[in-house]
């Protein structure tokens, strides 16, 4: 697919950047390729996501709109970073280019798990576990909660500069604070509950920082056990249904919520309304400490029991974590989360992404040369059984070596994006408009704005 | 005048800027408690902000007459539309001022009313999609006068999206307003300070190129011209001394914008003796009728004089 011969893919201007290798993901929000840039030599492998086709008639999806807008003004070693974004006129989808990371915890821990059947060794838990609260806490200074974190969406470099460094990626569901919230139904995403805090489970309609903090204890542990902490059924209904066993399973470890403990307890919907399940069914406090199988002396376990602390308000930041005591202590996190600096620590070889090259950018598979069908736009025929898909998000990526100041680096990269996503000519020629009836606003330095003739419906005057 | 304001004061429960509005679940104070800062730290990074964001007044950008009133026709529709769609007010403002980040960077055509009106759909949708908690389809941005097809209307959002870089978190003055009132008026505020600021706000946004100035001033003079008419250099200095970040708002800019406020004001009472028609959002003429005779007054227009300006 990576000459995109006899596809329109191959007149986009911006696709002729890239050598396509393949669908490397699926996601809540699109598809997710590989790709190698042509130039600057070396080739760098970009990480390309589509998004999936707002419904007709609605416009730009905000998703879409938020998360680039997110991604933008990022810039953290920990966090991805937006390279590029490309709008592909003929259908109006949009892409984002993202430097490629190899791996993520998903598949570190599953390595580990069905492979390698042990754990993971001290030091990478520590190092990607301390890289990962301090991309989150410069995303908390950031007005911005994730609010989707889960091992899928953390990513680890593979080899080369930034090997082992991690990477927080996916933030379809991010938000600045002050936007306004939207039930996470509402945009037909599906979001893991095993990694949901308790006051969103119990029906909190506030959304905190607090809320990744959870997350990352939940994975925190996960990483220790390679299996998911609390692994609840999900109740799949339409809007936001209440996930019982989802809490059945927090409580089964952590005892019971109080009142006496987390106050603002009494105030939340489902502990109001199911007061025979959450408030009549009796838990023994399992132990979260025979479950991780820390000491409770530890301070691995003390780090990780604030993190699960019930009370949001009472949940240890980012920023606190970073402070902890657990990460002053050998093993010492560092930076290559993949090799440990002592000697004597086997280096683990985690599995490269497979990588399907029967699908092409716009997610339809492709069939035999004899077979070959013109892709319908907006269409996403999954490529689903084709190869491998465990569907997850974006497994997308950072940046290497972007110029420090942030506007800098945007400038760049969306003075590309304009330089081939606004050619007039392009969209005319894509449209089927007649020659000489220019489709698009000029820059302004081409003064004027010739019309939309054939865009417009009807024009009374 | 009248009909704008009672309509602010009518709606501003609505707004969730003064209580915080559960129902949109709009947190504002909330969630910058959670992560410790500060009110007085929050309205730091976002001055800090708005000086990244650039605004400042481009002497070479000016507005011919045709754009001057193509500019008010588009917030006549945006304030009316606001008002069918049941935005919020801050929504219609944040789509006037993506407006006119837009004409910054790029040009329309003298009389050219459909792209005005085109860009100011485009606008309005995507500030609702930052804003608000329900985003209605693209159909439901109607116009009687022009008929856009979604695809249209999608494709003119992303050039806008495009033009602005994607920078669509533009600070407004309206994330100030709630912090100035109260750190103005010692005591609580008289209670129509709220809004009669908005008021003085929408009132200037009607004349002023939202790109000309910073919207922390504009806050800060709306909130002092609402509270006090006659205040001298002295006495915003003092005022806006009671501002932990005041070093970064200069108390010149305010008391100019306070000025002009008042001066937008007095003309604007005077016009309105006359023409009692046109400000208001919902007693506004929009028909055809009015959009025809527009136009024709098109051909005598001087062309596009809009200067240049780089992308920075």
């Amino acid at each position: 697919m990576g000459d995109g011969s006899g596809s329109r893919w191959s007149r986009a201007e911006w696709v002729q950047q890239y050598d396509l290798l393949g669908k490397i993901g699926e996601g809540t929000y699109g598809l997710v390729f590989l790709a190698r840039t042509k130039t600057p030599s070396p080739s760098k492998s970009i990480a390309i996501k589509k998004f999936k086709q707002s419904k007709d008639g609605d416009g730009v999806s905000p998703t879409a709109i938020r998360e680039i807008m997110l991604l933008r003004e990022i810039t953290h070693e920990n966090v991805v970073k937006l390279v590029n974004v490309h709008i592909n006129h003929a259908d109006m989808s949009l892409y984002l280019a993202f430097d490629y990371a190899e791996h993520d915890l998903y598949e570190i821990i599953r390595h580990h798990r069905d492979k390698l059947n042990h754990s993971i060794n001290q030091y990478t838990v520590k190092s990607l576990l301390w890289q990962l609260l301090n991309g989150l806490s410069y995303l908390h200074s950031n007005w911005m909660i994730h609010r989707d974190l889960k091992p899928s969406n953390i990513l680890v470099m593979g080899e080369g500069e930034e090997h082992g460094v991690v990477k927080i990626a996916d933030f379809g569901l991010a938000r600045i604070y002050q936007a306004p919230l939207k039930p996470l139904s509402d945009n037909g995403v599906v979001v893991t509950i095993w990694y949901r805090a308790p006051e969103l489970l119990l029906g909190a309609k506030h959304y905190t920082s607090a809320v990744d903090m959870w997350a990352v204890g939940c994975i925190f542990a996960e990483l220790l056990t390679l299996k998911p902490l609390f692994q609840g059924a999900e109740v799949k209904a339409t809007s936001n249904p209440f996930q019982l066993d989802q809490l059945d399973k927090i409580f089964k470890v952590l005892g019971h919520p109080t009142l006496e403990k987390w106050p603002s307890l009494a105030s939340l919907p489902h502990w109001q309304q199911d007061v025979q399940h959450i408030q009549g069914h009796k838990y023994d406090n399992t132990g979260l400490y025979n479950v991780v199988h820390l000491s409770t002396k530890s301070p691995a376990y003390d780090l990780l029991s604030k993190m699960l602390e019930y009370d949001p308000r009472k949940r240890i930041t980012a920023a606190q974590a970073l402070e902890h005591e657990y990460f002053k202590i050998e093993p010492l996190p560092g930076r290559n989360a993949l090799v440990p600096c002592q000697l004597g620590e086997k280096i683990v070889n985690y599995p490269t992404r497979p990588v399907d090259n029967t699908t092409d950018l716009e997610g339809t598979t492709n069939l035999p040369a004899s077979q070959a069908v013109t892709a319908v736009s907006g269409s996403m025929p999954g490529a689903h059984g084709s190869n491998r898909s465990v569907p997850r998000p974006m497994n997308v990526v950072g940046m290497q070596r972007m110029p420090p100041q942030p506007m800098a680096a945007y400038n760049l990269t969306s003075q590309a994006a304009m330089g081939d996503g606004m050619n007039p000519g392009n969209i005319s020629k894509q449209r089927g408009v007649p020659q000489g009836h220019p489709q698009q606003l000029r820059r302004k330095e081409q003064m004027g704005m010739p019309g939309y003739p054939s865009q417009q419906k009807s024009r009374r005057i | 005048m009248d009909d704008l304001s009672s309509s602010l004061l009518c709606q501003e429960n609505d707004t969730c800027l003064e209580e915080g509005g559960d129902e949109l679940e709009c947190q504002l104070v909330g969630s910058r408690h959670d992560c410790g800062v500060s009110e007085d730290e929050y309205v730091g990074i976002l001055v800090e902000r708005e000086i990244v964001l650039g605004f400042r007044r481009d002497e070479s950008l000016v507005f011919g007459d045709w754009m001057k009133r193509a500019r008010l026709e588009a917030i006549n529709w945006i304030l009316k539309t606001r008002a069918t769609l049941g935005f919020r007010f801050e929504t219609a403002y944040l789509s006037v001022t993506y407006f006119d980040r837009f004409l910054s960077r790029r040009s329309i055509d003298s009389e050219k009313w459909w792209a005005i009106r085109l860009l100011s759909i485009a606008c309005l949708s995507l500030a609702a999609k930052m804003e608000e908690c329900n985003v209605p389809e693209l159909s439901e941005f109607k116009s009687e006068d022009y008929s856009f097809e979604g695809k249209v209307i999608q494709k003119m959002e992303l050039l806008v999206l495009t033009t602005l870089e994607w920078e669509m978190g533009i600070i407004t003055p309206f994330d100030f307003l709630s912090y100035f009132i109260t750190k103005f008026c010692k005591e609580s505020p008289p209670s129509p300070t709220f809004s009669k600021t908005m008021q003085l706000i929408f009132t200037t946004m009607k004349e002023v190129n939202l790109m000309d100035q910073k919207p922390s001033v504009i806050a800060a003079a709306a909130t002092l011209v609402a509270m006090d008419q006659k205040m001298t250099m002295e006495e915003v200095e003092l005022k806006m001394s009671s501002i932990p970040q005041h070093r970064l708002l200069e108390p010149k800019d305010v008391l100019e914008y306070y000025n002009l406020i008042q001066r937008l004001q007095e003309e604007e009472t005077k016009r309105d003796t006359h023409t009692p028609i046109d400000v208001t959002d919902s007693s506004r003429v929009t028909s055809s009728a009015a959009m025809a005779k527009r136009r024709r007054l098109t051909f005598s227009d001087e062309g596009s004089s809009h200067g240049k300006k780089g992308e920075g």
